[in-house]
């Protein structure tokens, strides 16, 4: 009996396997903005002037007129999301793939603040990750998805995006000059959830 | 039998096989905001602090992307942005990367229109 008994092997493992559940995972990266290395320590507070700022790390990611002065804000983000997926050889079922992610995001923020004669009077660094969450989605076996919303830090500058700005629901138009990209009216981190602050006028959800 | 016994045999051939054939891969590339001209050397050995204006700078590098309104005078601010990314789809395994990079010019001006400070990005997008 135990001669006629088959052995495994392990083409037939991997059969199995392919039978049971294909896993399809998937490994999604984004970086913005990030080859450049912030650090606030060579930066001498009421010594430092923003054109040593510039000259050693470059123009800022935003800035803005800050009472007398002006404020420079740099950022950096990596966005890293992983998909679990599985896939079941049997029928239609076999086209599609049921997928689980996460997401984080590590970020890098570097906050310069200067006086009216461009003088350093304040400064801040921070380097955090931030959770984006989890996704789930049924979708068809050959594609590449984001499952996780990290729209909200992916928002480019607000003069590439001025045009198609005007088409924005009408409180969010009309609250336009006010805009924290603009430059005029202060700055703002990307990511900050839109019922918060200046942006409660945009009677966002 | 024997048919069954040669499938065996080629089994891992025909599996690796399948494999191959689910394999693709893409590229994107994406460039968008104003022309980066302050890479250009020729330009930027035109521009001295203090003699400069505002509309030799505009002159030189056309309109800037942002112009933002300080007490003390006027910044021109220039951005292009490029997305650079690849993927590749390997059946059970796929990955994405995606990078966001900006050039960046910057200039300063006095009430008078005049050129305080300027300032380059480290990063340099090549030019398309």
């Amino acid at each position: 009996m135990r001669e006629n008994s088959s052995p495994i092997s392990w083409p037939r493992i991997l059969l199995l396997l392919l039978i049971i559940g294909l896993c399809s995972c998937t490994a999604i990266s984004k970086k913005i903005d990030a080859e450049r290395t912030l650090d606030e320590h060579s930066f001498i507070l009421s010594e430092t002037h923003y054109r040593d700022v510039i000259d050693k790390i470059g123009p800022p990611s935003k800035l803005s007129k800050y009472n007398d002065g002006l404020v420079f804000l740099y950022e950096s983000i990596d966005i890293k999301e992983r998909q679990l997926g599985l896939n079941f050889n049997y029928n239609i079922f076999r086209w599609l793939k049921f997928s689980y992610a996460r997401g984080v995001a590590e970020r890098e923020t570097l906050l310069l603040i200067f006086d009216r004669d461009g003088y350093l009077v304040a400064k801040n660094y921070k380097e955090f990750k931030e959770n984006l969450g989890s996704g789930q989605a049924v979708s068809f076996l050959v594609s590449i998805e984001s499952l996780v919303d990290s729209s909200s830090l992916e928002e480019g500058p607000a003069s590439l995006t001025w045009g198609s700005s005007l088409l924005k629901p009408l409180p969010e138009t009309l609250n336009y000059p006010q805009n924290l990209g603009t430059g005029e009216s202060g700055i703002e981190q990307l990511g900050v959830p839109d019922s918060v602050g200046q942006h409660t006028l945009e009677l966002a959800d | 039998m024997v048919s069954i016994k040669l499938m065996d045999k080629f089994k891992p051939l025909l599996l690796f096989s399948l494999f191959l054939l689910n394999i693709s891969c893409f590229t994107l590339s994406d460039q968008q905001g104003v022309d980066n001209l302050w890479r250009e050397e020729s330009r930027v050995e035109n521009i001295k602090v203090s003699e400069t204006t505002q509309n030799e700078i505009i002159e030189l590098f056309g309109p800037p992307s942002q112009i933002i309104n300080l007490d003390s005078g006027a910044v021109f601010y220039y951005l292009l942005q490029e997305k650079k990314g690849r993927g590749m789809f390997l059946l059970l395994f796929n990955f994405k990367d995606e990078q966001v990079s900006y050039d960046r010019a910057i200039f300063f001006f006095d009430k008078k229109g005049i050129l305080t400070d300027y300032g380059l990005s480290v990063e340099n997008i090549e030019r398309k």
